[in-house]
């Protein structure tokens, strides 16, 4: 009968920030990869590095979804004559194994926000701990 | 013709009880807009209990939610100007507003919240970032944090 909705409070009393109530820093993963996803792909490995939070959301398909051009399956099954090979890839990898290298290539200008692709894919990859 | 306007309840963490027009918050809310169509809520006496939510929150959150269903049709420049003042908070506010946002699934409004997060992080280095977050801890063990820092000094 009662229109129930509840959330869990238990995070309401987390104490580790000092001063006893949840902050920025507590933002769930979910909402830090939809903000991520607002963002350039050097922004997204810069915040990566925030913290183990900021890392997992970072590797969210969603967040990389949005950077890979429209047509990449359709570009995959031309160049591989199937797209097999990128069906098992994570969109992160996608885009950093074959998005930034050709885009980098073509417009390196637009893309010189780091100096080599090389420095950038390692950029990208997760931390090995993770 | 002229039946009066439909109310819905809220109810804050405090349990207190806010009255709204449910035509402001099922045009944004999608969780309030589910539970009205699929009729879970009932106008005689349920009230929709939001114990995440606190008064001071949920009043803003309500107040956005009228001020942008009344006024979609002033000029873009002024519905900026307002949401500007409208999120001019501490970053507790701002974190209270982005989870209260959340969970009721209010999208212009988490937009409008993550593009405030997003200028206040643009052009920072990570250490200012961790301060803005207040991250005490980030959690990578010192032989990561160390790499990374020897790695991409630009992002520190």
């Amino acid at each position: 009968m009662g229109a129930g909705i509840s959330l869990s409070t238990s995070n309401k009393y987390d104490d580790d920030d000092g001063d006893g109530r949840p902050g920025l820093g507590d933002i769930p993963e979910s909402c830090i990869s939809r903000l991520l996803m607002n963002l350039d792909p050097p922004e997204i490995c810069q915040l990566a590095r925030v913290n183990r939070t900021f890392h997992r959301a970072s590797s969210a398909d969603f967040v990389w979804e949005s950077k890979l051009p429209q047509s990449y399956k359709f570009l995959a099954t031309k160049v591989f004559g199937q797209d097999n090979i990128i069906a098992s890839m994570t969109k992160k990898d996608i885009y950093t194994n074959y998005v930034y290298p050709i885009a980098s290539m073509l417009a390196p200008r637009k893309f010189g926000w780091i100096n080599a692709a090389d420095k950038f894919v390692c950029s990208c990859h997760p931390s090995p701990s993770t | 013709m002229g039946s009066p306007v439909k109310k819905i309840m809220l109810c804050s963490s405090e349990k207190e009880i806010f009255s709204v027009e449910e035509q402001v918050m099922v045009q944004h809310s999608v969780i309030i807009n589910n539970m009205i169509e699929d009729g879970s809520y009932n106008h005689e006496e349920s009230k929709i209990p939001l114990d995440c939510v606190d008064s001071k929150t949920l009043k803003k959150v309500i107040d956005y939610c009228t001020h942008h269903t009344h006024h979609h049709n002033d000029n873009q420049e002024d519905l900026e100007a307002w949401d500007a003042q409208f999120l001019n908070v501490d970053s507790n506010g701002l974190y209270d507003l982005l989870m209260a946002a959340n969970y009721l699934e209010i999208r212009n409004l988490l937009d409008l919240i993550y593009g405030t997060i997003k200028n206040m992080i643009k052009g920072k280095k990570i250490d200012e970032i961790r301060r803005i977050f207040n991250i005490k801890d980030h959690g990578f063990t010192p032989e990561e944090e160390e790499q990374n820092r020897k790695e991409y000094p630009h992002f520190y």
